[in-house]
């Protein structure tokens, strides 16, 4: 496993303002998380652990302290920027999926892609084998309403992990999956890992996530309780 | 892929896509149908006002348009129409000499404007043939006849076949005065010209005033089918017919363009111009809060899926190109339905006309002209090319506030959107 940190976060704080009562979601947060290591953020709704994915994917900015990835300090860029490293460097799997309705399972893959300027037949190519990769081969041109949600997000790893990403930041990806459906999607994520590398960050609850994760955070009231590593 | 997706985007909410696209596609049809009837009617106000009545460009004696007194005349009328209707880009040509006299039928008498035409060359500027109400026009050959205007005809109580005598002032202080045979009644077109107007050659007019080779106006038309102040075509004529009619001071010829002879028809036409592009404007301004509302909305109902898109990367520029693409597929949608149905409309207009009459039937007059009751539309390409691509600009504009709202969304606020 390499050990440079592909994220370091320092002191991390972020508050909101609910009307006159200021919220500390994230109270002083260091972490390090390097290249291909498998995490799961742990902890109870409320602990931080979707705010600090946020913080690491530059969707959202801190109060204080610091997120560095892939040796970028996200506060010294501004929103474009922002959006260039989520574009380039960082792949998201969502709760929900949110995968664009209007686009077909092999259309949302290749999503990124798109968005990355790679010419069609490159990018088609490669949005068709990253779906067989994740076990959709056949499905391609579906619509998300044509899936099951299991296969919904196997689409949504796939548009995550298509443009190789350094980084792959997933929100409790399993929440809205049946539990074999989550084994599978845990399993293909895992694989996907070991395989290529790739540096995977989930928020979540999920204990099957947890089980399946080489390293646990556990989080409570903005702060890290427990690192654990396997 | 933008694009694909602007267009499913479209099709995921088709009755709103169709109800806008229809409104839209609508108002270009009525656009192109109203564009097609008010151009049709300027022409045909153009054609009255000016070819029929002015021409496009007049010689003649520098103070006639002004003072219209009988001794500022064109001479050897008939040598200088024979130079400027042989000058290129003249269409038609014809000289005119008016007189005013006491017209007396058997039982009445009236005070009439006589115009001394050229038969068959007034043809060419105005077609008498299709105005008459009875009889025939002059002919050309025929000496001592009359074409009487309808309201003149009934003032004097005289038809077809009867006589009417003339009694007038002459040029050289004589009193003229020659019986005529009326050939033929006509409407004018002119209200005034109606009631008081009365049509013979030319050249009996000339031995009546003793005015012998004179005319108050030679009247040119040019190739141009434009009627605005100003038309180049019209203006090179000008100068061209200048060049061939040397003036000197002791017969002084002024050769003046339609909008310096008639600045009032001038500032009609150019009004009715003006007012058809104020009821496109309207008209478009209404297309433009339909895109609006259906490009807001549409936007609110995806807030969620647009921070999606954010967060994976996407830049506001393609943000906003995604909602332009989907407004201007939907104004290009709403073209295409327009232009045909603007098509069937404009050609029901060009080939069956629209009647144009006051509710008690009569007929309509602008300026004391009077007009067919049919008007018949003109299609001008340039008119549609200009409607579409106002309706695309329309689009385009009421499309950037709700674009620029959606790239201005935040991904991580947005994506909490249900």
């Amino acid at each position: 496993m390499n050990a440079t940190p592909i994220v370091t976060v320092k002191d991390l704080t972020r508050d909101y303002q609910q009307g006159t009562i200021t919220v500390r979601a994230l109270r002083g947060v260091d972490l390090d998380i390097a290249t291909g290591e498998f995490t799961a953020l742990m902890g109870p709704s409320g602990s931080g652990k979707t705010t600090l994915l946020n913080m690491i994917g530059g969707l959202d900015e801190p109060t204080s302290g610091t997120v560095i990835i892939d040796g970028q300090d996200l506060n010294s860029l501004d929103r474009g920027q922002r959006s260039d490293l989520r574009l380039h460097r960082i792949g998201f799997v969502f709760q929900s999926y949110n995968l664009i309705p209007v686009l077909s399972a092999v259309e949302n893959a290749e999503f990124v892609l798109m968005l990355r300027g790679l010419p069609a037949a490159e990018r088609r190519a490669r949005a068709v084998e990253t779906l067989a990769a994740v076990g959709l081969a056949g499905m391609e041109n579906r619509r998300p309403s044509e899936l099951s949600g299991g296969q919904q997000q196997r689409v949504a790893v796939a548009r995550a992990i298509a443009s190789k990403p350094a980084l792959v930041l997933a929100d409790e990806p399993t929440a809205n999956l049946d539990s074999k459906s989550g084994h599978e999607l845990i399993a293909t994520m895992a694989k996907l890992n070991e395989e290529l590398g790739l540096t995977f960050v989930f928020a979540t609850h999920d204990p099957k996530v947890m089980n399946a994760a080489r390293r646990v955070v556990w989080m409570e009231d903005g702060k890290v309780q427990r690192d654990e590593r396997k | 892929m933008l694009l694909a997706m602007a267009w499913r985007n479209l099709q995921r909410h088709g009755r709103r896509t169709f109800i806008t696209a229809a409104a839209m596609g609508i108002s270009v049809a009525f656009v192109m149908a109203m564009l097609a009837y008010v151009d049709g009617m300027y022409r045909k106000m153009a054609d009255v006002m000016i070819n029929q009545t002015t021409g496009q460009l007049q010689v003649a004696h520098p103070d006639f348009a002004t003072q219209r007194t009988m001794y500022d005349t064109v001479p050897d009328a008939a040598a200088r129409l024979k130079t400027v209707a042989a000058l290129p880009g003249v269409r038609g040509a014809s000289a005119r000499l008016y007189g005013f006299a006491l017209l007396g039928g058997a039982e009445q008498t009236a005070g009439a404007q006589l115009v001394g035409v050229l038969p068959e060359q007034e043809l060419e500027l105005v077609p008498m043939r299709d105005r008459m109400v009875s009889g025939a026009w002059l002919a050309p050959d025929q000496t001592d006849q009359i074409v009487l205007g309808e309201g003149l005809a009934e003032t004097l109580e005289v038809a077809v076949g009867d006589q009417v005598v003339a009694v007038t002032q002459a040029a050289d202080g004589s009193l003229g005065n020659a019986l005529y045979q009326v050939v033929g009644v006509l409407t004018s077109g002119s209200v005034t010209l109606d009631r008081t107007g009365a049509w013979l050659r030319l050249k009996d007019l000339q031995t009546l005033l003793v005015l012998p080779d004179q005319a108050h106006e030679i009247t040119l038309l040019s190739d141009s089918l434009d009627s605005r102040a100003g038309d180049p075509i019209v203006s090179a004529l000008v100068k061209t017919v200048r060049a061939a009619l040397p003036t000197d001071e002791k017969h002084p010829l002024s050769v003046r363009p339609w909008w310096v002879v008639s600045p009032a028809t001038a500032s009609m036409l150019a009004t009715s111009d003006a007012s058809a592009w104020l009821i496109l404007v309207i008209l478009f301004l209404v297309a433009g809060l339909g895109i609006l509302n259906t490009m807001l909305m549409s936007v609110f109902e995806r807030t969620k899926e647009l921070g999606v898109m954010k967060a994976l990367g996407t830049r506001p520029a393609k943000i906003v190109q995604l909602v332009l693409w989907e407004s201007l597929l939907l104004s290009g949608l709403a073209c295409l339905g327009g232009l045909v149905l603007g098509g069937v409309l404009d050609w029901m207009l060009v080939n069956w006309g629209l009647a144009l009459t006051t509710s008690s039937g009569d007929r309509l007059s602008t300026g004391g002209v009077l007009f067919d009751p049919r008007i018949f539309g003109v299609v001008r390409a340039d008119r549609i090319v200009v409607t579409v691509l106002t309706l695309l600009c329309v689009a385009v504009v009421a499309a950037l506030w709700p674009a620029f709202r959606a790239a201005r969304l935040r991904p991580v606020v947005a994506m909490r959107d249900e």
